[in-house]
């Protein structure tokens, strides 16, 4: 019988064997299947506020004097607001109470009857008692509220102008006009991943990397009771016994990444606006994906092989495996981490993984612009591999 | 032809000043049932894993059939039977079978005939496609035989395959046995069960502290020597007259109402010993009892408890 032969039966058994293990892959394709469709759908929210994107605001509008209309168009007419009309089940107010949107704005009767007053006097009298009202949700970072109320601002501003220089027509936008005095340059910063982009990678390299608790708890499994001695009497070159570990892992790995993107690109648009925009060279995602997968069956092999029990094994290894993840950037972005923390990161192989991923859907890298991140990844792989081939040796 | 023959093996294992096995030389002729004992610890499994290549010896050689071990000619010619029940749980025997058959080198039509002939000896057809999970101690432990005669191996190593099992498994693993030897295979038994040594192996091997104590034939390996049991059925006080007899020089024991036993290595001062009391009147009757395996082994190996 040949090595290659060997080799293929010993991964047709370890194959069949983690069929068989239903725990197994619930761990290593559901619960992470889970996490990237949960954490993708609760990010929305935060990551729209941090690149910008339009606040969903509730309108309850009352007056319906001309000052009113005009206001209210000239709110429509603004990119950063996205009015969120009641369905009749719920009142504008508490649209913001639910969380459906993020302020709500009131224009109270009488309104356009105080603002006409006000404005005729030419500021000279009070304004009366119908204000313009409005309320962020208490989770609105700051920056984001100020940016409310300086849009509100310009459009009572906006208002107010059409109705004093052109009533026949529209006083041209105030904002567009002071782009006329501003310059804002490009950033050359990467830009930020969707949540999409952020978890689908995260959580498949999360998910490579727990397989040390199922490929552990097999190897010593067939340690104990008995059957790694029982293969190692054929004449199978005990290399081939260590691929065997690694080759259907190798697979896992990369079917996982699949899984997870699947469930990026099908799954999570059913549930939300977003979908995974994989950049503009996807078939890069292959060699990193193998990269990562080879990585993290060399590392279950090298915890496997350094632990004296399958449960400290288990145990050293899902913990370890939340540590790595945590500093990779899989659960806190790593960009939104302290600068410390971010040189910290570059120890865990999980950090340079995502970084290869985010790279290929950002910027659309190529192989060459991957080449560190993997090749980082392959040098871990071969030293974690050496280490555990010596240990399991023995 | 010796099917195994290991001539001055020495291994001692990393951290350990002791050596595991030490100088041990022996052989076993092709065809052969033959049995190695010892106690706990005594160097039975490191002396099977070596013959099995699991180990490799610090010095010595170990040939099969004439070929080194090392060759991988020589390992094709190895089944074994480890002492746990190295089976995948998840999968099923005929699964099993198949996985170590093709390691084996069994392919195709082949495999498949051979899987069929070992469920039929080890009485599991009925059960093939059953999870393991689901097998008794029994199933487990025939299936576990069934693996290692899988590849009609020239030489089946056993190590203690009846551990734990009822006397119907047992029996089966008998016959299973019992056929392959019949077919010309090799046999080497290791176990804790002299019944099963006495029934099935005539030939045995005796090993302690990593040293061949004893090789012979079964028979010649439990009568030669000690325990040539003279029991005295005694008129007088038996434990007066075994205290005598031990004074003089004597193996000799109580071992029930008026009745000593008299052994020794010495049958001519033994029966000297019992004229004597013959003459003094205080010997009623005499009988001579066959030593038991069992007895012979813990003379060889002594009676201590072996916890270390």
């Amino acid at each position: 019988m040949s090595p290659f032969t060997s080799l293929g039966t010993l991964c047709a058994k370890e194959a069949l064997v983690l069929v068989r293990d239903r725990q197994a892959l619930l761990l290593l394709f559901a619960m992470p299947a889970l996490f990237v469709l949960i954490l993708s759908l609760a990010l929305e929210d935060i990551y729209n506020e941090k690149v910008g994107s339009s606040l969903p605001v509730a309108l309850q509008v009352e007056d319906s004097g001309e000052f009113a209309n005009r206001l209210v168009t000239t709110l429509k007419k603004r990119g950063e607001f996205r009015l969120v009309e009641a369905d009749g089940s719920q009142s504008p107010e508490e649209l913001l109470q639910s969380g459906v949107a993020r302020a709500w704005i009131r224009v109270p009767a009488g309104f356009s009857q105080d603002a006409g007053d006000y404005l005729s006097s030419y500021g000279r009298e009070p304004f009366g008692e119908y204000k313009l009202e409005w309320r962020a949700s208490p989770l609105l970072d700051a920056p984001y509220r100020w940016s409310l109320r300086s849009g509100l601002s310009l459009v009572v501003l906006e208002t107010i102008l059409d109705s004093l220089v052109d009533p026949r027509g529209e006083f041209p936008d105030l904002e567009r006009g002071a782009d006329l005095f501003l310059s804002e340059s490009e950033s050359d910063t990467t830009p930020l991943p969707t949540p999409l982009q952020q978890t689908v990678p995260g959580w498949s390299l999360f998910a490579m990397f727990f397989i040390v608790v199922p490929l552990s708890a097999g190897l010593f499994r067939e340690r104990t009771e008995g059957t790694l001695t029982r293969i190692l009497v054929y004449p199978v070159p005990r290399s081939a016994v260590l691929l065997s570990k690694v080759i259907p892992y190798l697979l896992v790995g990369a079917l996982q990444f699949a899984c997870m993107l699947a469930v990026g690109v099908f799954v999570v648009p059913l549930f939300s606006d977003m979908s995974l925009q994989l950049g503009d060279n996807a078939l890069v995602l292959l060699p990193i994906t193998l990269a990562c997968a080879l990585a993290a069956t060399s590392y279950a092999l090298l915890v496997a092989s350094l632990s004296k029990t399958a449960e400290q094994a288990a145990a050293f290894g899902a913990t370890s495996v939340i540590i790595l993840a945590m500093l990779g950037g899989v659960m806190i972005p790593h960009f939104a981490m302290p600068a410390t923390l971010q040189q910290v990161a570059l120890v865990s192989p999980l950090y340079w993984g995502h970084q290869a991923y985010l790279d290929a859907f950002l910027n659309g890298a190529g192989l060459a612009q991957v080449a560190l991140p993997i090749g980082v990844l392959l040098l871990f792989a071969t030293a974690s591999l050496s280490v555990a081939a010596l240990r399991l040796r023995r | 032809m010796a099917a195994l023959a290991a001539s001055e093996l020495r291994f001692h294992y990393p951290n350990s000043d002791q050596p595991a096995l030490d100088s041990v030389s022996f052989s076993i002729e092709e065809g052969q049932f033959a049995a190695l004992l010892g106690p706990n610890g005594a160097g039975k499994t490191t002396l099977v894993h070596l013959i099995a290549g699991l180990l490799r010896a610090d010095t010595g050689s170990l040939e099969l059939f004439g070929q080194p071990l090392s060759s991988r000619a020589a390992r094709r010619l190895i089944g074994f039977c480890p002492q746990e029940l190295a089976l995948y749980s998840t999968l099923s025997a005929t699964e099993n079978l198949s996985f170590f058959g093709k390691l084996a080198g069994l392919t195709g039509g082949e495999l498949r005939s051979r899987i069929a002939a070992v469920l039929e000896a080890v009485r599991l057809t009925d059960q093939a496609n059953h999870r393991v999970e689901r097998y008794s101690g029994g199933m487990k432990r025939r299936l576990n035989l069934a693996i290692a005669i899988l590849a009609e191996p020239k030489l089946l190593i056993l190590d203690e395959p009846t551990v734990g099992v009822d006397a119907q498994s047992r029996l089966a693993i008998f016959e299973a046995l019992e056929a392959q030897h019949s077919a010309g295979t090799t046999v080497l038994y290791t176990t804790h069960y002299m019944e099963e040594v006495e029934r099935m192996c005539r030939e045995v091997i005796v090993i302690d502290h990593g040293r061949l104590l004893a090789q012979g034939p079964t028979e010649e390996i439990a009568t030669i020597g000690a325990n040539n049991t003279l029991h005295l059925e005694l008129e007088g006080d038996a434990a007066t007259i075994a205290a005598e007899l031990v004074a003089a020089g004597h193996a000799a024991k109580v071992v029930g109402e008026g009745e000593v036993a008299l052994g020794g290595r010495d049958l001519a001062r033994e029966l000297e010993a019992m004229e004597g009391l013959a003459k003094r009147g205080l010997l009623r009757s005499f009988r001579t009892r066959r030593p038991t395996l069992e007895e012979r082994f813990l003379e060889l190996t002594g009676e201590e408890l072996r916890d270390a």
